[in-house]
């Protein structure tokens, strides 16, 4: 078919259709304010989501035929072919492309800076005021999900997919074995700093089935990272570690920025998108057009 | 790639295009009407698919399912739902309407009863790889005028909605 990323964009852009459906299907004040500053916001960034991903669609024609793709999968060939992050190439025209995408992956999930939707203080919980229980708990699952989703779009176009790191630079057997053996290092990390706090726990018999309990989880991760040490595992295993840890990290980022920025204002929303996002993402697209034909 | 039961398909498709399209002038809230046509625009962007052109397709769902549709519903949110339940949905021509169906129908079964010649005998199987390429090739190769006197008319549309929506510019 080659247009995956294409799919990607379109299933991410009829998502607003659900929040604006539910803001409307309430019945009711608080949900349909919601509604509206959700549609307004998620079209708007969409624009600017749009434009940083064909930068990076026009930096996969830059080999010898001169025809790029829009297949995920081929996008990170042709990263692997240039033998660079599209974050890295053309420095720092890809950073800014990417640092625009980041931010505007956080807008179209609706999370905190971006979180005006829902904004608490204003409106209750937005779209989701008249919605409990499991009706309540979808919304979320959804909102978890494309956040994973839109996450690993940005890490299939920017930050090599399931490239390990430095697969150039550091290449040859040796770098190959330590590179493999990170999977299971990082699982024995974590199962030694559960038995650091198992040793911890307070001594009083009324913490006994928790101790066991944490004490039998570390076993298991330590279990784990014995498994990923095999020759047969560790081979197997690379592409989904890397491809994890990299979607692990932006989904960190994400958790990170709702507990360090404010909440916008609806008209600096207005205007970071329109007037700040746009025309960068147009500037970085034409100059990324002129630097893929000089160069 | 193997059709996948293309008959089949096609009618479902068909079928569910052109359902949602009358729920969507028969429909007396306006909401509804649009949810109608949403699933009437997906329909189309599956025909699309089965016509093999995938990048259609995917703009289809792009630009009218994700971005048309929703100032749509932004727009209906806006108007007073109640008021216009209570309007008359059909004005009293409907012969007229009638008989210009009709016409159009005739005229279908004419063109493909006459001009049979006009029609492929077999569907054409199109390279799905480079349908991209094709696609840009045609748009800014043998149509380039076209194509930016298309997009000149929008640009009058968006100065034109600007200077009317803006008392002081």
């Amino acid at each position: 078919m080659n247009i995956g990323i294409l799919f990607m964009l379109g299933v991410s852009s009829l998502s607003v259709l659900g929040v604006v459906m539910a803001g409307w299907a309430s019945n009711s004040h608080y949900p349909l304010m919601g509604a509206l500053r959700s549609s307004a916001q998620m079209v708007s960034y969409e624009i600017a989501m749009g434009l940083a991903v064909v930068s990076a669609v026009l930096m996969t024609s830059l080999n010898k035929e001169g025809i790029g793709t829009l297949s995920m999968i081929g996008i990170v060939q042709a990263q692997q072919a240039q033998q660079v992050w599209f974050a890295f190439k053309f420095f720092p025209l890809g950073l800014i492309a990417f640092f625009i995408f980041a931010v505007a992956m956080v807008a179209e999930t609706n999370r905190a800076p971006f979180d005006l939707p829902e904004a608490e203080s204003e409106l209750t919980a937005g779209f989701h005021t008249e919605y409990s229980g499991f009706r309540w708990s979808l919304f979320f699952l959804a909102e978890y999900s494309a956040m994973i989703a839109v996450s690993s779009i940005a890490v299939t176009l920017w930050l090599g997919g399931w490239m390990r790191p430095f697969p150039n630079a550091l290449s040859g057997e040796t770098w190959d074995l330590v590179f493999s053996l990170v999977p299971g290092l990082t699982f024995l990390f974590l199962a030694a700093m559960t038995f650091y706090n198992t040793a911890r726990m307070p001594k009083h018999p009324y913490f006994k089935v928790q101790t066991i309990g944490l004490g039998g989880f570390g076993a298991v991760l330590a279990l784990i990272g014995i498994i990923l040490f095999l020759p047969a595992v560790r081979d197997r295993i690379q592409d989904i570690f890397w491809f994890s840890a990299k979607v692990a990290l932006s989904m960190y980022m994400y958790i990170w920025y709702r507990g360090t920025f404010p909440r916008y204002r609806f008209d600096q929303l207005m205007k970071v998108g329109w007037k700040v996002l746009l025309p960068l993402g147009i500037g970085v697209l034409v100059l990324t057009a002129v630097a893929g034909i000089l160069f | 790639m193997a059709p996948v039961a293309t008959t089949f398909f096609f009618y479902f498709l068909s079928a569910l295009t052109v359902l949602s399209g009358v729920l969507v002038i028969t429909r007396k809230n306006a909401v509804h009407s649009a949810l109608a046509l949403i699933v009437s625009l997906l329909g189309q962007a599956a025909l699309y698919l089965m016509l093999y052109a995938p990048f259609v397709a995917g703009v289809q769902i792009i630009l009218y399912a994700g971005g048309i549709m929703v100032l749509f519903l932004f727009v209906i949110m806006l108007v007073n739902i109640e008021k216009s339940q209570k309007e008359d949905q059909f004005n009293k021509q409907w012969l007229v309407g009638l008989a210009a169906a009709i016409a159009l129908g005739v005229l279908f079964v004419l063109v493909y009863v006459k001009g049979r010649a006009l029609f492929p005998d077999r569907a054409i199987q199109m390279p799905e790889t480079s349908n991209t390429q094709q696609v840009a090739v045609l748009l800014y190769g043998n149509y380039m005028f076209t194509f930016e006197i298309a997009s000149l008319l929008l640009l009058v549309a968006i100065i034109g909605a600007v200077v009317m929506a803006k008392k002081r510019i």
